[in-house]
């Protein structure tokens, strides 16, 4: 990976455009990064809108290593990456890969933020299918640590081996899938126990203000420490994973059976009548949410667990 | 009866739970004296060797403070009889808690508070034998509740309001986080939502998507962090900008959808139940991946993440 003044082109500026751009800029001193996108204030817009992301940084030394684009061909002229995070739709994707890749350097790294579409999709029309990888985050992507990598079965091995090289040395948690799966993993999990939320609160076992104080208070610190297969093996003691199925499996089996009963009972899908009630209980809980707060509480909590 | 006043707790049964709630107590309410009955034959010995852990010490000095107020109990009677609360963690059998709670409220005083920390049998259950089923209270904590602030209070349908306020105060008075549960269900709330994603991850794993190793490093730099900040309503209502959780269903809910039913498709697929084919490779390898866990590193990680939310 080349350390001088490395181009990042940055496709879309949304908040994840947005973040990750912070995200290079602050761990990547080496970079510059140039934001592509179609709307029309895009430099008055990222000005005022990009330092909010530059954490713990000279803003200016940053923003002087920034520049703009309208038209794709210049912006991803000599990148040595071209990150997307355009909108989520198969079309747009499918389109904009060719003419990425006629116009970008040879052995340029490409990545897509999606967190739907998957690379096989994404580069259909490509001459070099190979080149494309996801790079998901987790939102956003400038404080939380975590990348999920998910190669096509096309994708080169040079290619994870070079984004998984570029994010450890940047400070990131990189992941790779193994194959690709519908929502990848961190949001198949999230979005699990966000059903079972919904399920509870819904059966009335629970508000959601009191569901989120008990994760907030068991799961979340438990699983910045270790995550469910780490924790349970050492639940299980000397024994590890085995002896916890063996000792805590029934009591396993029957949650698992009772969650299945009771999502099909209150019909917890997208949409169901559940979803009203839900919203409006979360929306008296919180109003709007100070980010600002959360963003240095999480940093606050990835630091107390450093090594 | 309750801090800042001297509370007499008496812990029924010496296994981690019960160990981990007496040192709880000890550390956290300073004016409290806790009796320990558990029907092992070498209970003072095994609870002076193995409470020092929990209580954080390993000098025999520093634990003398600590054990001026603690009692060996030779008979249930002996730990109940003045008991201001009765802390049940016995076996986790039906039959046990049945034939329990009535001998302890035979000899305990009449105002004494009566808690199980079951994580399966809900008092409604375990009171059919009592003359006053309104006592009892569920009191289900998270492993280990020294470590971990949330208890869950879990009430049967009759269990009185007093004892629910009175057992809310106690643990706020020593800045735990007790969450009340509004009706009994299989599992509670925790384990339930915890065993969901285990699920999903067990399912992952089979299918061949991510490592045990991978899927936790994972958790670890995302969910955990996130959720220790805000729970999985507030992180997706902040997510769904200034329409909350509304909006966020509205724009990600096909998203949400789709996965959803995935998950179900591979649940089914992957034959994930307890005792598939699935368990035996997942478990290989979490213990390739882990061998045997440091548990104190990991307890000292955790108080740290507490104090980084203000809960430690």
């Amino acid at each position: 990976m080349a350390n001088k003044q490395m181009k990042i082109t940055v496709v879309g500026a949304g908040t994840i455009g947005l973040s990750f751009a912070a995200l290079h800029l602050t761990k990547n001193t080496d970079c510059t990064v140039t934001i592509f996108d179609t709307r029309q204030d895009l430099q008055q817009y990222v000005q005022q809108t990009l330092p909010g992301y530059l954490v713990d940084v000279d803003h200016d030394a940053c923003m002087r290593r920034l520049s703009f684009s309208s038209k794709l061909e210049d912006a991803v002229k000599d990148a040595a990456i071209i990150q997307e995070q355009g909108p989520e739709n198969p079309a747009f994707k499918i389109d904009i890969w060719p003419q990425i890749e006629r116009h970008a350097p040879k052995d340029a790294l490409l990545w897509s933020s999606t967190s739907g579409i998957p690379a096989s999709q994404q580069s259909r029309d490509m001459q070099d299918k190979s080149r494309l990888v996801i790079v998901h985050p987790f939102n956003p992507p400038h404080i939380m640590p975590v990348l999920e990598v998910v190669p096509s079965p096309e994708t080169s091995q040079v290619v994870v081996d070079r984004t998984m090289e570029y994010w450890r040395k940047h400070d990131r948690s990189p992941v790779v899938l193994q194959k690709e799966c519908t929502g990848f993993v961190a949001n198949r999990l999230a979005f699990a126990l966000y059903r079972e939320a919904c399920s509870l609160v819904t059966q009335g076992v629970v508000s959601v203000e009191d569901l989120d104080e008990i994760v907030q208070t068991s799961m979340g610190p438990r699983w910045t420490v270790a995550g469910p297969f780490k924790s349970y093996h050492a639940g299980g003691g000397e024994g590890g994973l085995k002896s916890f199925m063996d000792k805590i499996g029934g009591t396993v089996q029957g949650c698992w059976d009772a969650s299945e009963e009771d999502i099909r009972k209150g019909n917890i899908s997208v949409g169901g009548g559940w979803e009203a009630h839900i919203c409006r209980q979360t929306d008296a809980a919180y109003g709007v949410v100070d980010t600002a707060d959360r963003d240095t509480k999480t940093r606050k909590v990835l630091e107390a667990v450093k090594n | 009866m309750f801090p800042p006043e001297a509370t007499e707790i008496a812990i029924i049964g010496s296994g981690t739970i019960g160990l981990s709630f007496a040192s709880l107590h000890l550390l956290t309410h300073p004016l409290c004296t806790v009796s320990i009955f558990d029907t092992r034959p070498d209970l003072s010995s095994y609870v002076h060797k193995y409470l020092p852990g929990y209580l954080g010490r390993t000098a025999d000095a520093d634990n003398i403070k600590y054990l001026d107020r603690l009692v060996i109990a030779t008979t249930l009677k002996e730990a109940v009889e003045s008991a201001d609360i009765v802390q049940e963690q016995g076996p986790e059998a039906l039959e046990f808690k049945l034939s329990i709670w009535p001998q302890i409220e035979l000899y305990a005083p009449k105002t004494a508070l009566f808690w199980s920390s079951t994580s399966g049998i809900p008092a409604s259950k375990q009171t059919a034998r009592m003359r006053d089923p309104s006592r009892l209270l569920v009191v289900h904590p998270f492993n280990p509740p020294h470590i971990m602030p949330v208890l869950e209070l879990v009430p049967s349908p009759t269990t009185s309001q007093t004892v629910v306020d009175q057992t809310m105060s106690y643990w706020r008075a020593l800045g735990r986080s007790p969450v009340l549960l509004r009706k009994e269900c299989t599992g509670f709330v925790a384990n339930r939502l915890a065993f969901a994603l285990f699920r999903e991850a067990c399912s992952l794993v089979a299918q061949g998507v991510v490592s045990v190793e991978d899927l936790d490093e994972l958790v670890t730099t995302s969910m955990g962090p996130r959720w220790a900040v805000a729970g999985p309503f507030k992180a997706y209502h902040a997510g769904g900008g200034e329409g909350g959780l509304t909006s966020f269903m509205e724009k990600i809910g096909g998203t949400v959808q789709g996965c959803w039913e995935q998950a179900e498709e591979d649940v089914v697929a992957q034959g994930i139940v307890v005792g598939g084919k699935w368990q035996a490779k997942v478990c290989k390898q979490a213990d390739e991946a882990y061998g045997v866990v440091d548990t104190a590193e990991r307890d000292e990680k955790t108080k740290r993440v507490l104090r980084a939310i203000g809960r430690g």
